[in-house]
């Protein structure tokens, strides 16, 4: 081998293994030469590429620039180092470096090309990582500069310019202290300084933005170092207007909620769930003493250590642990008060109302007190607020009643008392004073609840509150029915005695009057019998008119023995029932004498068979007194007409008219008074009024009625009513 | 208003009818203690009503001429007055339940303060035939009237008429 050999060898050796590809081009550009390694770049054999044309295999996007190049290597130039892609076997694209020379002595391109598929990649990657940070940087949101070593601004984003209204130019390789208020120059500068020595800071800074606003931001300002050294400083704010805003609102409703809180008329409180004061109102403040400076973070049971597990404690743990609202009365030992709670429990802790009710509760424990004293007692005692309604009842109403308080309870006891005979307008009466806050007292017919009818007498008080108005009433109930009876049965003695005593003078006047006129009537037939032939026919008709007059005295008699066995014993006069003719007849033949004598006319229209119910001596006591007046008072100018006359039935009764054409009275100087008892006689003539009183007493004695009408000179009229 | 008499025109027959009432002597005064008073008191008595009158008819008018439970009214207009309707028949009227009957609807005697729920009424007869007026008997509830009772309302009014005739005279 010569040394030329051995050396090509070598160098033959040596492309064989280089991982380059070493190739020769003859002056057109066609492969002449190719090492080994074309197969593991371009996925070519050396036979595949000897003869062909380097363009074949080129990208054509690459061709013009690479004709240029090989333009200028055959001018001699030497280009060691321009890129151009080869598409592989495989179809995709190989970046290839190339050093590349031309010989003229060999007439061929002396080339060596680099596969730098992987040198361009991390290239790419890096411009991409470049690329992204940019975009970061300019994209971001928060403003962002960077300030140099000297302090000068080399760098801004976009949303520093948008929301400064600030361009670019306008800041760069300028101190920040362009667009800084004054106020915050100096302070940057020392964060600055601060972050050249490598200590990051945190700030907030306002800035008056484009559109004027003032905006918050939270700045964050930290070095930027190469290698561990630092090339300059970053700066990264970040708005944060929206949540100092909301910070803001949030201020503004608590400011609000505590006014709302303050404007509560009770006294309020918040606990937290460790029994901690959150909050405190100033009526809290006012009736408990809390105050929300000294108090508030405390435990309750710290500030008012007595009550830890007092009746507070039980309810708002038993609200805790159930949930639910509560509320309550209990006593607050420490300020003597009673309070009244309300409490509801949230997830935060518990709110509590309270207000003072000390008043309320020592009205009430006085009603207690005076209750338990009222509950001892026999007699009733009702409680009512001023409305009357039932507060209380003691165990006296109710064994006098029947009713217990949970009956009674917020109703009109009246309600409950009342019944068929109650006397209503005692009941109305009763409101009314109530009403007017009156002290009364009042006897009633009451009801217990079994049904049984009472007399009750009740005393009502009013009771009045501080303020001079009736706050309830006190009402005393007696059980008066013992009293009552006792009283009617006196009442009805009285009665009994009463009618006894008028039935006596009603006898005395019969036996005065009605038996005066046969006993006056005999004595006059005597008389004139004395004197009378006894063998003329005038002899025989007084004769017998005597025996009438005896007859009917014994008659009468008779009847008296019956009035006699009334007032004896029974208290209604015997009935029976009667024909009216007949007892008519009877009358009106008694005074036979007198109705001759004076040329009297009786007109009796009636039948038989009208029947009343009566007793037979005061039916005939009626009709004897009134013809008998009828003849006192007859007119002188004119003989008497008497008419008896059966006006009617009704369903119930019978109707009679008595008339006569008297000389009558004066109706309405008389009035009501017709019929009374008279005292004094008639100056004229004896006798009227106690005719007329007998009538009406036999006759409403009977159940009957009278009426009577008159007129001076023309006659009186008496309507009779008898009951059938 | 509902009217029970509409025509309150003069024709014959009520110029002879008011001539008649006319010819007694009925004031307008009305007159408690008055020569019908022991009349109508009796008839409430027997009937045992609250309310009895005696009433006439005059061309516009009913007077009420004597009255028990009846104290406010001493004349109504004819055409609402119930007696006016009762002249009209020579039998004696009765509405036992005036709130059953049809022809009472919206009568304010019946529907308003008095409550009038039962009325009877006999006219007041002339011996030639003119109703001048009526004893008539009221309640504030229904009532039975049987057929004694019509007899003894109509017995009261031949009473009056009797009282009218002799003061007449």
């Amino acid at each position: 081998m010569t040394e030329t050999e051995s050396s090509e060898s070598v160098w033959e050796k040596m492309a064989q293994v280089s991982l380059d590809m070493l190739c020769t081009f003859d002056r057109e550009g066609r492969f002449i030469h190719v090492s080994k390694a074309s197969k593991s770049i371009l996925g070519y054999e050396m036979q595949e590429l000897v003869g062909h044309h380097y363009t074949e295999f080129l990208n054509p996007d690459d061709s013009p620039m690479t004709e240029e190049i090989t333009g200028q290597v055959l001018k001699g130039a030497k280009m060691t180092n321009f890129e151009n892609c080869f598409i592989h076997r495989e179809g995709y694209l190989v970046p290839l470096h190339w050093s590349t020379v031309w010989s003229e002595e060999d007439q061929a391109f002396f080339a060596v090309a680099r596969d730098v598929t992987e040198r361009k990649t991390s290239r790419l990657k890096l411009e991409e990582s470049e690329q992204r940070y940019r975009s970061l940087f300019e994209n971001n949101p928060d403003l962002i500069f960077v300030e140099s070593k000297e302090g000068l601004i080399i760098s801004v984003n976009n949303s520093f310019c948008d929301t400064l209204n600030l361009s670019k130019e306008e800041v760069l390789d300028l101190p920040a202290s362009v667009f800084l208020p004054a106020d915050m120059i100096s302070a940057n500068k020392m964060y600055w300084e601060q972050a050249l020595l490598g200590v990051r800071s945190r700030f907030d800074l306002e800035l008056k933005t484009n559109n004027q606003q003032r905006k918050v931001f939270d700045v964050i300002k930290f070095p930027v170092a190469v290698n561990g050294e630092v090339i300059g400083v970053q700066t990264i704010a970040k708005d944060i207007t929206p949540v100092i805003r909301s910070f803001e609102t949030i201020q503004q409703q608590a400011k609000k909620l505590n006014t709302i809180f303050e404007s509560i008329t009770d006294a309020f409180i918040m606990l937290d769930r460790d029994w901690r004061l959150t909050y405190i109102n100033s009526e809290a403040k006012r009736l408990v003493q809390l105050d929300k400076e000294r108090h508030t973070g405390k435990s309750l049971w710290e500030v008012f250590p007595e009550q830890e597990g007092g009746d507070f404690h039980q309810n708002y743990q038993r609200s805790f642990d159930t949930g639910q609202a509560t509320s309550f009365t209990a006593y607050f030992k420490e300020r003597n008060l009673w309070l009244q709670v309300k409490a509801f429990p949230s997830p935060e802790g518990i709110s509590i109302y309270f207000d003072d009710v000390t008043g309320q509760v020592e009205s009430r424990q006085e009603l207690e007190k005076l209750s338990l004293v009222a509950s001892s007692t026999d007699n009733g005692v009702v409680i009512t607020n001023a409305a009357g309604l039932v507060e209380w009842v003691n165990g006296g109403f109710t064994r006098m009643t029947g009713y217990t308080l949970e009956e009674m309870y917020s109703r009109m006891p009246s309600d409950l008392l009342r019944g068929i005979e109650t006397d209503e307008e005692a009941i109305y009466e009763l409101r009314q004073k109530v009403s007017l806050g009156l002290a009364f007292s009042i006897q009633l017919i009451s009801y217990r609840k079994s049904g049984e009818k009472f007399w009750v007498s009740m005393d009502i008080t009013p009771i009045y509150g501080e303020s001079g108005e009736v706050n309830r009433f006190i009402a005393i109930l007696k059980d008066i029915t013992f009293r009552k009876e006792a009283e009617a049965d006196l009442l009805k003695l009285t009665q009994d005695l009463y009618k006894q005593n008028s039935d006596l003078q009603q006898f005395t006047y019969i036996v005065s009057h009605n038996l005066r006129a046969p006993v006056a009537n005999a004595m006059g037939l005597a008389t004139i019998l004395a004197k009378t032939d006894k063998a003329s026919a005038q002899f025989d008709n007084m004769l017998s008119y005597l025996g009438q007059s005896v007859r009917r005295l014994d008659s009468l008699l008779r009847d008296m023995n019956t009035i006699l066995s009334i007032r004896e014993g029974k208290a209604e006069p015997e009935s029976d029932e009667i024909d009216l003719l007949p007892i008519v007849e009877q009358v009106v033949s008694s005074f036979q004498d007198q109705l001759l004598a004076c040329g009297a006319r009786i007109r009796k229209e009636m039948g038989h068979g009208v029947t009343v119910k009566a007793n037979k001596a005061y039916l005939y006591s009626v009709f004897h007194n009134l013809l008998s007046n009828a003849i006192k008072y007859r007119s002188e100018e004119r003989g008497l007409e008497v008419r008896i006359q059966h006006v009617g039935d009704s369903s119930k009764g019978v109707m009679v008219s008595f008339s006569d054409n008297g000389i009558g009275f004066d109706l309405e100087r008389a009035g009501g008074d017709v019929f009374r008892l008279y005292k004094r006689f008639h100056s004229e003539r004896q006798g009227r009024g106690i005719g007329l009183y007998l009538v009406k007493a036999h006759l409403e004695a009977m159940g009957g009625h009278v009426e009577v009408t008159s007129s001076v000179g023309s006659g009186t009229k008496f309507l009779i009513y008898l009951i059938k | 208003m509902s009217s029970l008499v509409e025509a309150t025109e003069v024709d014959g027959s009520e110029r002879e009818r008011l001539e008649r009432l006319f010819g007694y002597s009925i004031t307008k005064r009305y007159e408690k203690v008055g020569a019908f008073q022991h009349i109508v008191s009796m008839a409430a008595h027997a009937f045992g009503v609250p309310v009895a009158v005696v009433n006439f008819v005059d061309q516009e008018k009913v007077l009420t001429r004597s009255a028990v439970g009846y104290e406010n009214l001493s004349e109504v207009d004819r055409r609402v007055s119930i007696c006016s309707l009762a002249i009209l028949s020579d039998q004696v009227t009765v509405f036992e339940d005036a709130r059953q009957d049809p022809c009472l609807i919206g009568n304010p005697f019946v529907y308003g303060e008095f409550g009038l729920q039962f009325y009877a009424a006999a006219p007041l007869r002339t011996h030639d035939g003119f109703n001048i007026g009526v004893v008539a008997v009221a309640d504030r509830k229904p009532r039975r009237f049987t057929e004694a009772d019509v007899k003894l309302l109509e017995a009261l009014a031949a009473m009056v008429m009797e009282e009218l005739e002799e003061g007449k005279s």
